[in-house]
């Protein structure tokens, strides 16, 4: 039977314990950024010497240059921002419409349909490249900007959370729109997508990610220097300077910062969207 | 329904009939072109010997014959299935693991939970070069890391036995962010009336977490499980800039190896064949997958 | 119905605007062309049609035609200045200049120096400049007429303000890719109306898969860097284009050109259906780096002749520090091409790797291939040799001082030559059966058959090909980058010269020409190589043993080609 000093003082050591192992943790976890910040930073014949210097005695800046004289990365951003952009707007757009549908409006073979959109799902990203790659061939958008947005114009995953929205929306808003005159397009835009925002940001965050990271697609479907995108880029820069650490680390830094600034921004409303949304049931 | 609709009832069915259609048209027919009709397209192509610039040979089912018998094919199926294995209960153990810690009324909760979060938000190929400099046998920071504690040197990426276990201690360190939200998510949601009871009942932490919390956030677990395997399946881009499928093949992947085979031998139609192949190995691990958890999965 | 009909006509309407900004296609615009022809020994010239007299006709000399000056200036709408001190003709065309002095047989193009076979000179008072040089220096074409002894030069203003585009995909990077970069800027500067436009890829298998990509897209290069596999593999397609009437049409290449090839190198160009496909352009073979100063401090006193001189070497250039921690090894191996090297030394040894067919694997058993590949392993066993399998992490570990010797291409020079150290070049030890290297580097291939690229644009990647080939051009690349010059007479010319006197050792890769093995030409290769890669990986990492190891190999090579 342990005292009530016994025992708060066991709570105490327990708090003691669970910051120290969720810091070790954090600090495994977050190490390596602190290394390609680090490693950046350190003049080239330096970063190969054992042990490894944890601090950079000798911080130098001249990597970024070398690397930023490597290819046009304002341009490479340029593109993967366009890109990113216009297939979250697109496909943000075509998503609601269609959740909006699937949800609120009662039309012949929507269950058809839908569960033709569910079984979608089922299809991984690898079994469709090869016909994917020929159908852009054949519509003649190889090495063009659609080849790279349009394939993402539509999401079922988006469909299907904005529908979960949608559904939870009474029946009586619906209704009296009605009689205040609003057509279905009105009332989608007006009511509807306000209502579904936190979805809709959540999406639009999930989808400019997935674009912005994109790699295996767009190695197959562009060809041209100036529709690179990011991530295509770095990898190209890697191959051509493999050794070059300090240069290397320098690039990868400049290429993730834009994005984990942007995120540091939304990054509530994304958290939010991932824990929050329908996962039970 | 055999009463008849007065003419203002059937005008609003057309009406409707329309509208959803019309709304529905632009997302269909986006997943209809570029993933409904590749099915088919590629289903097509795998019957065919072609490097699609001119030859195009009717094989039957003769990649599928060679599929079927080979070593490579089935090798980069078992290596996959061993990443799976690997990384999957690893990430959710870790991140759950972190989930739970982190949801003991810690402050700060917001800054610890974004630092777990950010290897998940940052592009592959700039995390993966910057491990690709960590693994690195001779100075790189894990057999620096080693030394320190006295331990023998990894070759890590540069040797067939560990280059898969290194492949999931990077995959692991960058997806256990997602999953982290998730169990934090639905720990939150974990009724408090339930815990106290338990503890009221005299269960330690440990009991408490097994008979009440474990059921209680079952629903998620499946959830990250399932996410997890599929992008296991799909994996792609660390093989491609970390090891290009090596050493000897040890980290060659189905999805590297379906690339390789179309990209690298122009062997479209065998790849094809290898596509169909990963689909219904994905297909059968899911059904599987539901199987073996559906009982345990309490939905609330 | 009313929203549903305004989301009709708004989707009509964006359609509409969709589809006209589309729709437009400019038309081939009719290019306006000035024809000149000129008879040898005749004093006429023709304009479009219309002769006039000249006082001086066209002649020949040295084998170049010589047409007057200001007829073939003024026919081209050209503006001629002449500077009576210097006696030098300056003709100025849009942006272009050309200055040609009377005897001298070295012009000047846009700033650049051309070598003229037969300078300007006066006859009969009259200025005579080579047609072929002053015509294509200004980007108009020229045809020679063996029957009637003429010359027809076309030209148009539009083919200089819309290049002949040659895209020219290859893998040259640093260094390299600099000295490329410089010699297509001189090319396109003294060829006007032709534009070649560069894209460098990270690496060979990078540029190969991105060439299959394109190809498998309809949407190929015109030019591209490839190796003998690759090419047979593009091959099987249509899009690749045979060379031959290049070669023997108007603005070929003479049986004398022909023969000042390397013949080695120029027999390279074809493949397994005896088809000329690729211009030799950027050769290598394998050579000896090594580290002068760690071999001085190990009192040896030359590179290895032999490879168990080699290895003795290695012994006695390892070392550890006073903790047992090693701090260098004799050499480092492993990510520098190791099947290339392979091949090199089963060869040295005596062995063959396929037959003559290449159907058959011919390494299995051999005892050369297991004497060859036992002998990196024992000093991968002993740690004389550092095995480093990462993309270039053998050649990281010469620069860094922790190996005394690498093996790689002549072309490392410009990555190797960073005076941390003196450096020194030989060529590769010899086996026991003799000396052998592995010729590499690719060659340069032309998808002329492929339907985007019209006949303008071909003759100019031809015209790229020839010019580059050339002894001059080939003698500036051989001396910037360290790659075998392609024709004999490269190595007379003033910049090889000086370029071997300051560093005989450069001659290196050169001496070897007469050991070079040349890899199979065939599509198969190119997975072989992997599997070869792959099968070295697994013996070198100690998972299997030499002999079970080159079993497996051969095994794999087999099923490859062996179909």
């Amino acid at each position: 039977m342990t005292t009530m000093r016994q025992s708060v003082f066991w709570n105490k050591v327990n708090r003691v314990l669970l910051y120290l192992v969720i810091a070790i943790l954090f600090i495994v976890v977050v190490f390596p950024f602190y290394w390609m910040i680090v490693t950046s930073l350190q003049p080239q014949d330096v970063v190969m010497n054992v042990p490894p210097e944890l601090w950079p005695r000798h911080a130098t800046f001249q990597n970024y240059i070398d690397a930023w004289k490597f290819a046009p990365w304002l341009r490479y951003f340029g593109n993967t921002l366009f890109v990113a952009v216009a297939s979250t707007l697109i496909s943000l757009a075509t998503s609601s419409l269609a959740a909006f549908a699937f949800a609120c409006i009662d039309f012949k073979g929507k269950e058809a349909l839908f569960n033709l959109v569910l079984s979608v799902m089922m299809i991984p990203a690898a079994t469709t490249l090869i016909p994917n790659f020929l159908i852009i061939r054949t519509l003649g958008w190889y090495d063009t900007f659609y080849a790279l947005i349009i394939p993402f114009a539509a999401s079922v995953f988006g469909i299907f959370l904005l529908r979960q929205y949608f559904m939870s929306m009474p029946k009586e808003l619906w209704e009296a729109a009605q009689i205040d005159g609003a057509s279905r397009l009105r009332y989608f835009r007006s009511i509807a997508l306000p209502l579904a925002k936190p979805a809709i940001v959540t999406i639009a965050i999930n989808s400019f990610l997935g674009s912005w990271t994109s790699f295996l697609w767009p190695t197959v479907v562009t060809q041209s220097q100036n529709k690179q995108l990011i991530e295509v880029a770095l990898n190209t820069f890697l191959g051509d300077n493999s050794q070059q650490w300090a240069q290397l680390a320098a690039a990868s830094v400049f290429t993730t910062i834009p994005i984990v600034i942007l995120f540091f921004f939304v990054q509530r409303q994304f958290i939010e969207g991932i824990g929050g949304g329908g996962i039970k049931g | 329904m055999d009463s008849k609709l007065t003419p203002a009832q059937r005008k609003k069915v057309i009406r409707d009939n329309v509208a959803g259609w019309l709304f529905t048209f632009p997302s269909t027919l986006v997943l209809f072109v570029f993933t409904f009709l590749p099915a088919f397209v590629v289903i097509f192509l795998s019957l065919f010997d072609t490097n699609l610039v001119g030859k195009m040979d009717f094989v039957g089912l003769g990649n599928f014959r060679e599929l079927l018998g080979s070593g490579d094919f089935w090798g980069s199926v078992l290596r996959t299935l061993y990443f799976a294995a690997g990384s999957v209960p690893v990430a959710v153990a870790v991140s759950l693991l972190i989930a739970v810690l982190l949801n003991a009324k810690v402050r700060g909760r917001t800054f610890w939970r974004m630092g777990f979060f950010i290897p998940y938000i940052t592009p592959l190929v700039a995390t993966s070069i910057i491990w690709l400099y960590i693994f690195n046998p001779g100075f790189g920071m894990l057999n620096a890391a080693l030394h320190f504690v006295g331990l023998p040197p990894s070759r890590w990426l540069s040797d067939t036995v560990s280059a898969m276990p290194a492949m999931i201690l990077y995959s692991t360190w960058h997806d256990i962010g997602f999953a982290v939200i998730i169990f934090m998510a639905a720990l939150s949601k974990v009724p408090t009336e339930l815990l106290e009871a338990a503890q009221i009942d005299g269960a330690s932490g440990w009991r408490t977490f097994w008979h009440v919390t474990w059921p209680m956030i079952s629903p998620s677990t499946y959830f990250v499980v399932i996410i997890y395997t599929i992008s296991a399946f799909k994996m792609y881009t660390q093989v491609a800039v970390l090891t290009q499928g090596g050493p000897v093949d040890s980290t060659t992947t189905t999805g590297y190896y379906l690339y390789q085979q179309a990209f690298g031998q122009m062997r479209f139609g065998y790849a094809s064949a290898v596509s169909i192949g990963l689909f219904v190995i994905i297909f059968l691990l899911t059904m599987l997958q539901r199987k073996v958890t559906g009982r345990k999965v309490f939905y609330g | 119905m009313l929203n549903a009909r305004r989301l009709v006509a708004v989707v009509l309407a964006l359609l509409v605007a969709f589809t006209s900004v589309l729709a437009v296609v400019p038309g081939a615009k009719a290019e306006s062309i000035t024809t000149i022809e000129v008879y040898i020994g005749k004093n006429t010239g023709t304009v479009n049609g219309k002769t006039t007299t000249l006082e001086q006709g066209a002649v020949i000399k040295n084998g170049r035609t010589l047409v007057p000056l200001r007829f073939i200036t003024d026919a081209m709408g050209a503006t001629l200045a002449w500077d009576a001190a210097t006696k030098t003709a300056n003709i100025t065309l849009a942006d272009n200049k050309i200055a040609l002095t009377i005897d001298n047989a070295v012009a000047k193009v846009n700033d650049y120096d051309v070598a003229l076979d037969a300078p300007a000179t006066i006859i009969n008072g009259k200025t005579v400049v080579p047609v072929r040089f002053v015509a294509e220096s200004m980007g108009a074409t020229t045809a020679w007429d063996a029957a009637l002894k003429k010359v027809t030069v076309q030209f148009s203003m539009d083919w200089l303000t819309n290049k002949a585009v040659v895209p020219f995909w290859e893998a040259m990077n640093s260094a390299l890719g600099k000295s490329m970069a410089d010699l297509t800027k001189e090319f396109n500067a003294t060829h006007p109306s032709m534009e070649v436009q560069l894209l460098p890829v990270a690496s060979y298998g990078a540029l190969s898969t991105k060439i299959i990509g394109a190809l498998a897209a309809k949407d190929p290069p015109l030019l591209a860097q490839a190796y003998e596999n690759d090419a047979a593999q593009y091959g099987t397609g249509f899009q690749l284009s045979t060379l031959d009437s290049y070669i023997n049409g108007p603005n070929g290449l003479s049986k004398a050109e022909i023969a000042d090839f390397f013949p080695v190198l120029w027999d390279d160009g074809k493949l397994a259906d005896g088809k000329r496909y690729m211009m030799p352009a950027v050769k290598s073979d394998i050579v000896l780096w090594y580290n002068k100063d760690m071999f001085t401090a190990a009192g040896i006193t030359h590179p290895p002749a032999t490879w168990q001189e080699f290895a003795d070497d290695c012994a006695k250039l390892t070392k550890t520090d006073d903790k047992g921690n090693q701090i260098q090894w004799g050499a480092s191996f492993g990510s520098s091409g190791p099947q290339d090297l392979w091949v090199s030394m089963v060869s040295a040894y005596g062995g063959r790797i396929l037959n003559d067919t290449y159907d058959d694997v011919l390494f299995g058993s051999s005892n050369a291939a297991k004497a060859a590949t036992q002998l990196f392993f024992d000093l991968d066993t002993k740690k004389y040799m550092h095995y480093a399998p990462g993309s270039y992490a053998d050649e990281a570990d010469f620069n860094a001082g922790k190996a005394a010797m690498y093996l790689a291409t002549v072309v490392s020079r410009t990555y190797v030559d960073l005076g941390k150290f003196t450096l020194g070049e030989a060529p590769l030890p010899a086996g026991p059966a003799g000396k052998a290297t592995a010729l590499m580097g690719g060659n340069v291939v032309m998808f002329g058959n492929a339907p985007k690229y019209t006949q303008r644009q071909k003759d100019a990647g031809w015209a790229f090909l020839k010019w580059f080939t050339s002894p001059h051009p080939q003698a500036v690349w051989a001396a910037q980058t360290g790659y075998l010059p392609a024709r004999q007479s490269s190595l007379k010319d003033p910049v090889l010269v000086a370029a071997y006197a300051d560093n005989p050792e450069k001659r290196a890769g050169l001496d070897q020409l007469n050991d070079l093995v040349i890899e199979p030409p065939v599509a198969g290769w190119s997975a072989s190589r992997s599997k070869i890669a792959s099968g070295l990986q697994a013996i070198y990492l100690g998972k299997v043993t030499v002999a079970a190891g080159l079993l497996k190999m051969a095994q794999d090579v087999q099923a490859i080609i062996h179909k």
